[in-house]
């Protein structure tokens, strides 16, 4: 008998499931997840980088006309900048985040009207029917294979009340980037592609939206220059997409046919470019919102 | 000569048997199946509801019958959950809403 349980207790210590792998480049990856993007300090810094970044370049935090919602909800929160902020803009509001994991760095104390709840949206959304005014994404396609939008949309939609508003805003791949950036666009669609993720996915979002009844809808594509040539925004955006695609080295050379080498290689020959006068590169996005009937 | 022979393939023959058949006993009784499989695909999700979680401890007894296993792993508020199934099974034949992915 003490063998067997002796047999069993060494069988548990090899069944842990672990929760997030390192890749070669030693980045922290979840596993079990579609999501393409790391889940470490570095891209911690990098999402919050990310998040002031498109806040000056869009000249605020949403764009939907509402006025004073009282639950507002952000699914995929990340580091949790969004909803903090929006809880400080609307303090009468209760905001709501959730992400699979937390990454919020917890530099500071929330908003007393700011929740976090870790869940997983493919699961569908822990919230009853109607309960927010305002429920926002943004940057999903990095985590939503084609197939799960629909129940992605539709969750959103589930939750949203009648008369609350609902906003998308989705990075495209980039544009006119030079060779080095066209190396690692193939890498990272060959890569989503293996995964169910579309890259390109942004575009349908506001297709989603139309189907699933949303009213007083708006969507357009935002052109956001960068490099060099672009100031400030286009120096802000050449520094997120580097670290992104610094992010993507892993999962990148681990499912294509393209080597660790030939990935660094398109890297330095992407920063070169950014960098010079005849860079006329652009990051796309879509921004998409509509009112639920 | 001959018949001597035939007793010795015999005796080697049932040597042989015994050891695959304590083989395999051994084995089962370790649940150590995987051996015996040529190849498990391995498919993971972070399942945070508990009713996700509740269905997949309903269906491990289907999916060993079927020679696959189940691995749980609570992390927090997130069960790791790891489906190992031999091909052509996927995990939607079993739980075909709940978000596994091949790892």
């Amino acid at each position: 008998m003490g063998l067997f349980r002796w047999l069993r207790r060494g069988k548990d210590k090899t069944t842990t499931v672990e929760m997030y792998a390192t890749t070669e480049a030693g980045r922290r990856h979840l596993v079990g997840v579609p999501y393409t993007l790391p889940k470490d300090d570095q891209e911690i810094s990098r999402l919050d980088f990310q998040h002031y970044m498109l806040r000056y370049t869009l000249r605020g935090d949403y764009a939907a006309p509402i006025q004073q919602p009282r639950r507002i909800l952000d699914v995929g929160c990340g580091t949790g900048r969004w909803p903090r902020e929006m809880a400080q803009i609307f303090p009468d509001a209760e905001v709501f985040g959730i992400d699979i994991a937390d990454a919020d760095p917890k530099t500071e104390p929330p908003p007393p009207n700011y929740h976090f709840q870790i869940a997983n949206v493919f699961e569908g959304l822990p919230f009853p029917d109607g309960s927010f005014d305002f429920t926002h994404a943004r940057l999903l396609s990095a985590a939503v294979p084609c197939a799960r939008w629909p129940q992605v949309v539709s969750e959103m939609m589930r939750v949203t009340c009648p008369g609350g508003w609902i906003e998308s805003l989705e990075a495209m791949p980039l544009r006119d980037g030079g060779p080095g950036i066209a190396q690692l666009n193939d890498g990272m669609f060959q890569m989503c592609e293996a995964r169910g993720i579309d890259a390109n996915y942004g575009v349908h979002v506001q297709e989603l939206f139309r189907a699933s009844g949303l009213t007083n809808m708006l969507s357009r594509e935002i052109l956001i220059p960068m490099g060099k040539y672009g100031g400030r925004i286009g120096t802000m955006m050449a520094t997120d997409w580097l670290a992104i695609f610094t992010g993507l080295r892993g999962p990148v050379t681990a499912t294509t046919s393209m080597s660790a080498d030939a990935y660094d290689q398109a890297l330095a020959s992407a920063r070169e470019y950014v960098n010079t006068d005849r860079c006329r590169c652009v990051a796309p996005f879509i921004l998409c919102y509509g009112q639920k009937n | 000569m001959d018949a001597s022979f035939c007793v010795a393939h015999g005796v080697l023959r049932y040597v042989l048997r015994s050891l695959a058949t304590a083989a395999i006993l051994a084995s089962a009784m370790c649940g150590e199946r995987k051996c015996f499989v040529a190849s498990l695909q391995v498919y993971q999700a972070l399942l945070t509801s508990e009713a996700s979680v509740q269905r997949i401890k309903a269906l491990k007894r289907e999916i060993e019958r079927a020679g696959g296993r189940v691995r749980m792993t609570v992390n927090g508020s997130v069960t790791v959950v790891a489906l190992e199934l031999p091909p052509p099974l996927t995990p939607a034949r079993f739980a075909p809403d709940l978000p596994f992915y091949p790892v």
